[in-house]
């Protein structure tokens, strides 16, 4: 049970957007800037990240909705997500997705944990500025929505499956109004 | 040095802000409504559970710039420097010990949160 009384049946973070309607704007906002307008990184790729951090952050909700979102955008089954827990042994990773993926495990432990090392291996993969900057900003904000998420006790479904309606939804609509009144 | 060229006269994550204008700019938002937005907790509180957070997480700038602002805002520098050490010793309410000490419980959690993003973000400028 939730440690609030959100008036509402909504499982993890749509719970609380629909709670709070004057802070789910720009936490919705954030999301679609980050995770689906254009950028050098595609959509699946970013939600690879967000799904990564929220696993590493043990955060059930947000690794699945959004692991669920990318095995919808790269057309792939749900067992997906449990690659992505494993760290990917069986998908074909890009070595600039391989360093950007070690970035955003460093900045999970805390921001002071990036070195130059690994910025010099994205770059050397050929990783942009704008790309790394993006990748540190998700892997933050997932942070954040995570602690959000877990520091409330919201519910969420058990099983993988679950998500998969939800990741069609989020790979379809994004981020936009989600949750909201 | 940062690791990506952001502008030298613009530190911590104002530098971040700028790089970035449309991800900075729901940041900006949720910054504002969380930290000025109509409250029951004073901004001054707020102000403190942002640099007690951000002391915790070992994060220069963010305890910087929110101790003196907390600082302003509740007219000492005694407030702070007790809540960052102690919570519990610190002369503030019962109720802010509580959203400030233990695990993050009811309703301020989101500038917890927050802080905890920004922090890790600012990690971008070394």
């Amino acid at each position: 049970m939730a440690h609030i009384e959100l008036k509402n049946e909504m499982p993890g973070i749509v719970g609380l957007l629909n709670f709070r309607p004057e802070t789910a704007g720009p936490l919705n906002n954030l999301a679609e800037v980050l995770l689906v307008q254009d950028n050098s990184l595609t959509r699946g790729e970013r939600e690879m990240i967000a799904s990564s951090v929220s696993y590493w952050n043990d955060c059930h909700f947000c690794h699945s909705s959004h692991g669920a979102a990318a095995a919808n955008l790269l057309n792939k089954p749900v067992d997906f997500l449990t690659e992505i827990k494993q760290g990917f042994p069986n998908t074909d990773v890009s070595p600039k997705m391989k360093a950007l993926l070690q970035i955003a495990g460093k900045v999970q432990k805390g921001g002071k944990y990036v070195t130059e090392e690994d910025i010099r291996n994205a770059k050397e993969a050929g990783a942009t500025d704008v790309e790394i900057h993006d990748t540190v900003l998700i892997a933050a904000a997932f942070c954040m929505y995570n602690r959000y998420v877990d520091g409330l006790a919201t519910w969420a479904p058990k099983e993988d499956e679950a998500f998969m309606p939800m990741g069609k939804m989020l790979a379809e609509r994004g981020y936009v109004g989600a949750g909201e009144k | 040095m940062p690791y990506i060229p952001l502008e030298d006269h613009l530190p911590g994550i104002t530098g971040l802000l700028e790089y970035r204008k449309d991800s900075g700019q729901p940041i900006r938002e949720l910054t504002q409504i969380l930290m000025r937005g109509q409250s029951s907790l004073t901004e001054g509180e707020r102000e403190l559970i942002a640099a007690v957070v951000s002391n915790g997480n070992q994060c220069k700038f963010c305890t910087t710039a929110h101790t003196a602002a907390a600082d302003l805002l509740i007219g000492d520098q005694q407030t702070s420097q007790m809540a960052k050490h102690d919570i519990n010793s610190a002369p503030v309410s019962e109720k802010m010990k509580g959203l400030n000490g233990g695990q993050m419980k009811a309703t301020r959690i989101s500038i917890c949160t927050n802080h905890f993003m920004i922090n890790s973000y600012i990690a971008i400028k070394q």
